[in-house]
């Protein structure tokens, strides 16, 4: 597990982003393995396959986020490790983060998430490890209001 | 607090003339939609539809002004609506909670909806 971290740590130093975001303190140091990719429904986007290719969303035009449903498997080791981070760096879960996520396919890349509420789970003790499951909500396209206030101007005249 | 206007001219399917406790509920939540719009002032919830085009740029304007303009439905902005009257007027608007609907795509024409509580600007 450890190695494997580090190896996904060193991945991400390279540039591998949808969402370019310096590693360092404020990255979650837990791998999140994803169960499953999902389109929320409380942004009630469309979800359009392209020809033969990858679903692609256009959550990025009304919201720019996508709930993703992760699994943090850790080693007994790890535990109080694993909460106090949540209880402090991620404030209970409140505060967003960064974590390493793979969207529509793509390479691993540090995201920026936050746990939408109520959706952690009681961790289970599965053959030596624990599991805890949880839906992060994941910022794909940062809100540029700059450019966006252009376009605005542009369209106005 | 300068409220932007939102130049696109809508599809209005009715209105109803209440003011729903939802909206209170998100007013407190937002200091600009407070002072933006005032509370328990004779909004009026109101479902509209927006057609927009990437070829003439109502489309990236809509995105644009979502996000910046209106805070993502955080923040009060400007419109004309026609409400009560035949005349059409400039209201106060802002989107209710997880109201924004993309309806249909076809080429380059995207169709949104959405529930605005508005009141007379």
């Amino acid at each position: 597990m450890a190695l494997f971290r580090q190896w996904l740590w060193d991945g991400a130093r390279l540039e591998l982003g949808l969402v370019p975001i310096e590693f360092d303190d404020t990255t979650f140091p837990f791998v999140a393995l994803q169960e499953e990719y999902s389109v929320t429904e409380r942004d009630k986007v469309l979800l359009i396959p392209l020809e033969g290719g990858l679903p692609y969303t256009y959550l990025d035009m009304i919201g720019g986020t996508n709930d993703i449903a992760v699994k943090f498997v850790l080693e007994p080791a790890e535990y109080d490790e694993f909460w106090t981070y949540y209880n402090g760096f991620l404030n209970y879960g409140v505060d967003s983060f960064n974590m390493l996520l793979s969207v529509d396919g793509s390479e691993p890349a540090a995201l920026a998430c936050r746990i939408v509420s109520g959706t952690i789970t009681v961790p289970k003790f599965k053959f030596g490890l624990w599991e805890v499951k949880m839906t992060v909500e994941a910022l794909l396209d940062p809100i540029d209001d700059a450019a966006n206030q252009e376009i605005i101007d542009a369209f106005m005249g | 607090m300068t409220l932007q206007t939102l130049l696109l001219s809508p599809e209005q399917e009715g209105y109803a003339p209440s003011f729903p406790a939802e909206a209170t509920a998100t007013m407190k939540d937002s200091p600009a939609y407070a002072v933006g719009l005032g509370i328990r002032n004779g909004a009026r919830s109101v479902p509209v539809s927006f057609l927009t085009r990437e070829s003439d740029g109502s489309a990236q304007y809509f995105r644009a002004f979502y996000q910046t303009a209106m805070g993502e439905g955080s923040l009060p902005f400007l419109l004309s609506l026609r409400i009560d009257t035949s005349a059409i007027a400039v209201y106060r608007c802002i989107l209710a909670t997880e109201s924004l609907t993309m309806i249909n795509v076809e080429a380059d024409v995207y169709l949104y909806s959405m529930q605005l509580y508005a009141v007379l600007n």
